[in-house]
């Protein structure tokens, strides 16, 4: 190792000790089973939430949450802000791989039978995490205020509306009055950008700490 | 011992089923603090009944002289509306298609309208001839005639027969 990194790593230890304690993430051991495909899916999940975080931070300096601004800004990020284009196209497929890799790794825990106890509560806050995919699916949906995202809500309000005595009130409550208009873009974009996210650290932290105590299921 | 034995045979059953007594009340509190807080929550996030803003009623949408000609003509407005004139008279229907909320369209070739999003047809009559619309047919308005104006009554609460987000929609003014 260069010299300069080794005294930089002396100067934080003698300071933080930090090595003490993040040992028990940082030494873990990666076992052969780990290194196989079937392994990553979670990871890769997880790898690609990081990517829809960042890439979403970046697109809310220019997104504007309002009927008539809405469509026009993804417009502007699109055609004018340089990367635009990149940064809201990750954004978009990041999400469709998401909803990919979740499957594939949902698919991979059931048929291993890796869902059973102990380990049922990590199933149990990976449902969680499968529903908040849905959320941040439907309400990133309707952000872009075009056709397809407002039908789509239209849609989605409509079937909550069929729910037997709360439908007619979930529907009002979802879409902030009776139609799907202004109250409708804010209520999904601070859930999009704010309360999900929020829910999704805490379910991702939940789901990592559980996996972190009883290790992952080994092979048959 | 003998001094805390006496303690014991004066109270036979001690602390025990009062420390579950204060836990149960503990609990209660609990239950009832944090159902407080997620009431509050849901009682903020219900947009206020300001909020809540029926369009409906007898509204202004036309001018008879807009309809000399005998044949069917269609006209739009600023409401989820349609006018017909055929032989009869003048109709009047709700453009949102009853299957899933689209905007209906008249289709003058085939003299039908013509849902774009799943393709559901409506005769000239409203009732519904094809696609995933059935059995709802297109929801007619009642149609006042003063002098040159003409109006029509938007629904403005029960529709029976349909389902609810469809009274919603009509009465959200789309």
């Amino acid at each position: 190792m260069a010299g300069w990194t080794s005294n930089l790593s002396q100067w934080v230890e003698e300071r933080w000790n930090l090595r003490n304690w993040l040992s028990p993430i940082l030494d873990t051991e990666v076992t052969e089973y780990k290194e196989k495909m079937r392994f990553c899916w979670g990871g890769m999940t997880f790898a690609l939430i990081v990517v829809e975080l960042i890439t979403g931070i970046f697109l809310a300096y220019y997104y504007q949450p309002s009927v008539k601004g809405a469509f026009q800004s993804i417009a502007f990020i699109t055609d004018q802000v340089y990367l635009g284009w990149l940064v809201r196209g990750i954004h978009h497929y990041a999400s469709y791989l998401i909803i990919v890799t979740v499957v594939v790794h949902m698919m991979i825990v059931f048929f291993r039978g890796a869902y059973k106890p102990p380990r049922e509560m990590t199933w149990v806050s990976g449902v969680f995490l499968l529903l908040l995919c849905f959320a941040f699916s439907f309400t990133g949906y309707l952000l872009t205020w075009d056709q397809r995202g407002y039908w789509a809500t239209r849609i989605g309000t409509g079937m909550a509306s069929e729910l037997p005595i709360i439908g007619e009130y979930l529907m009002i409550f979802l879409q902030g009055g009776y139609g799907v208009k202004q109250p409708t873009i804010i209520r999904f974009f601070i859930s999009h950008v704010i309360v999900l996210p929020l829910f999704l650290i805490g379910f991702l932290l939940a789901h990592f700490i559980m996996i972190r105590r009883q290790g992952i299921k080994k092979p048959f | 011992m003998d001094e805390k034995n006496a303690i014991e045979m004066k109270n036979p059953t001690p602390s025990v089923s009062r420390r579950k007594l204060l836990r149960f009340i503990m609990a209660f509190l609990g239950l009832f603090g944090l159902g407080a807080i997620l009431s509050s929550i849901i009682v903020f996030l219900t947009p206020p009944r300001s909020a809540l803003k029926k369009v409906g009623g007898w509204q202004v949408v036309g001018n008879l002289s807009e309809f000399k000609e005998s044949s069917l003509v269609k006209t739009y407005f600023g409401l989820p509306v349609i006018l017909i004139k055929n032989g009869k008279g003048l109709l009047s229907f709700s453009t949102i298609c009853p299957h899933l909320g689209c905007i209906v369209i008249w289709d003058e070739k085939k003299k039908w309208f013509i849902c774009p999003c799943h393709d559901a047809a409506f005769d000239a009559g409203g009732k519904v001839l094809k696609g995933p619309a059935k059995p709802y047919n297109l929801l007619p308005m009642e149609i006042k005639v003063e002098g040159e104006m003409i109006a029509v009554k938007l629904p403005e609460d029960k529709l029976p027969g349909y389902p609810s987000w469809f009274r919603i929609t009509m009465i959200s003014g789309v």
